[in-house]
């Protein structure tokens, strides 16, 4: 089976690239809800938009962190609630930086706030699907009998928000790339395969550390 | 409980979650959908009780509503962000009349599968085939569900992945909620009646496979 996965619209009339997904059908004149607001975006980009947009994806991870913290209860749950947007603060602060050297190095015509918009509204896709699992995930953390369950199912949501949030940004990157040369745009489609895998790696590797209860619990 | 809304529900589910999400009439779906669910799944409850009898049916009829409601509003949120991270960013009260109508639509199936239920019961069906048909029941009311989301999502991309990731969740946390509130059937091989257990007997999974054997070799019986 296929799955599709789709993007809200991105913002801004942008080049497409010729691999890139069909536009999402046209927003419809009511004022955004809250989820347009942060996931998609709805004004001109700006610095502070993108920071805000950004904590708040770490606050909506630290939710599910606290979830998960519950099985062990007192201070594991501050712990994971800090563990759980560690791994997505990783990313943010450590590889996109990377990522953006190697842009610039090709000079692709991607710049800084580009990079930073698509990271934050990545961030924020992975924020809330977390956030939106944390209720059903407190349940199992505390009522489970085998600890393996609960492992199971909070690896597989932090790794699936990380495969959302991966995806979206490359989405976004992509579309953004439309009107590059071709050398540029092989560039990227180097580079961005390269930087996703060690994203991946690197959330990973910090929810590994950051979020011990959750290995424990098997 | 409006019993035209209800007749709907069943008919024409795309048209009630074109309604729920775009704000018309969702305060009557919401009511209507809430009493639906309580009933269906305290008549359910009931049904199931009855292979026990005496108190466990009040105990399975007040169980089935606490754990239908519970998970509905544990996976009200997750349904919220599934659909925003998949390109349906829609208010919450829209996500909330969704699930409350799908929640109806499958309290519903519910009541439908009751007589059923009972019918195994009356005919003395062992435990384990019991607790077959009742999962069987849920198994289809399930679908009737996942029929009114599924048309709730509209068209568009992503519709696939949010079904199937909304699912999970949701198969996850209805499980385990139903699992932390039983015996609803009653404890096979004892005759008192109990609200709640304290055993520890594995996992629901674990649970289903042990039942699914039992009833296809038998020789190996366990109860």
């Amino acid at each position: 089976m296929t799955v599709e996965i789709a993007s809200p619209p991105l913002i801004g009339p942008t080049p497409a690239f010729p691999s890139a997904p069909a536009p999402a059908p046209a927003p419809s004149t009511d004022p955004p809800t809250w989820a347009q607001r942060w996931l998609v975006g709805t004004g001109p980009r700006s610095w502070t938009d993108e920071g805000r947009r950004l904590l708040l994806a770490l606050g909506l991870a630290s939710l599910f962190g606290a979830a998960l913290g519950l099985r062990q209860g007192g201070l594991a749950i501050a712990s994971d609630a800090l563990g759980a947007p560690a791994g997505i603060l990783a990313v943010a602060a450590v590889a996109v930086p990377a990522f953006s050297i190697i842009l610039a190095l090709a000079n692709a015509p991607i710049d800084v706030m580009d990079l930073a918009s698509a990271t934050s509204r990545a961030a924020a896709r992975a924020g809330l699907l977390l956030a939106g699992a944390a209720p059903g995930a407190a349940l199992l953390a505390v009522t489970c009998e085998e600890g393996s369950t609960v492992t199971v199912m909070g690896l597989g949501l932090l790794l699936f928000a990380g495969l959302l949030a991966a995806d979206r940004f490359a989405r976004e990157i992509l579309a953004r790339f439309g009107g590059g040369s071709q050398g540029k745009r092989s560039v990227v489609w180097l580079a961005l395969p390269a930087f996703l895998a060690f994203a991946a790696i690197l959330a990973v590797r910090v929810w590994w550390l950051a979020l011990p209860s959750l290995m424990e619990a098997s | 409980m409006n019993v035209a809304l209800m007749n709907r529900l069943l008919r024409s589910p795309a048209d009630v979650a074109r309604d729920c999400r775009e704000d018309r009439d969702r305060r009557a779906v919401a009511s209507s959908a809430l009493v639906a669910i309580a009933l269906g799944a305290l008549l359910f409850g009931a049904a199931v009780g009855s292979w026990r009898g005496g108190a466990q049916i009040a105990f399975a009829a007040l169980k089935l509503p606490i754990v239908t409601l519970g998970t509905l509003v544990l996976c009200v949120p997750a349904f919220y962000a599934v659909t925003a991270v998949f390109g349906r960013p829609w208010s919450l009260p829209a996500a909330v009349s969704i699930m409350l109508a799908a929640g109806a639509r499958f309290s519903l199936v519910l009541l439908a599968s009751t007589p059923v239920v009972w019918l195994t019961i009356n005919l003395g069906a062992p435990y384990d085939a019991v607790k077959l048909v009742a999962s069987l029941a849920y198994a289809l009311a399930g679908l009737g569900a996942l029929g009114l989301l599924s048309h709730g999502l509209g068209e568009g991309p992503g519709r696939i992945a949010t079904v199937v990731t909304f699912v999970t969740i949701f198969l996850f946390v209805g499980g385990q909620a139903a699992w932390i509130l039983r015996p609803y059937l009653g404890t096979p091989g004892r005759d008192e009646v109990t609200l709640f257990t304290r055993e520890h007997e594995g996992g629901l999974a674990h649970q289903l496979l042990v039942s699914l054997g039992e009833v296809l070799s038998p020789s190996r019986g366990r109860r």
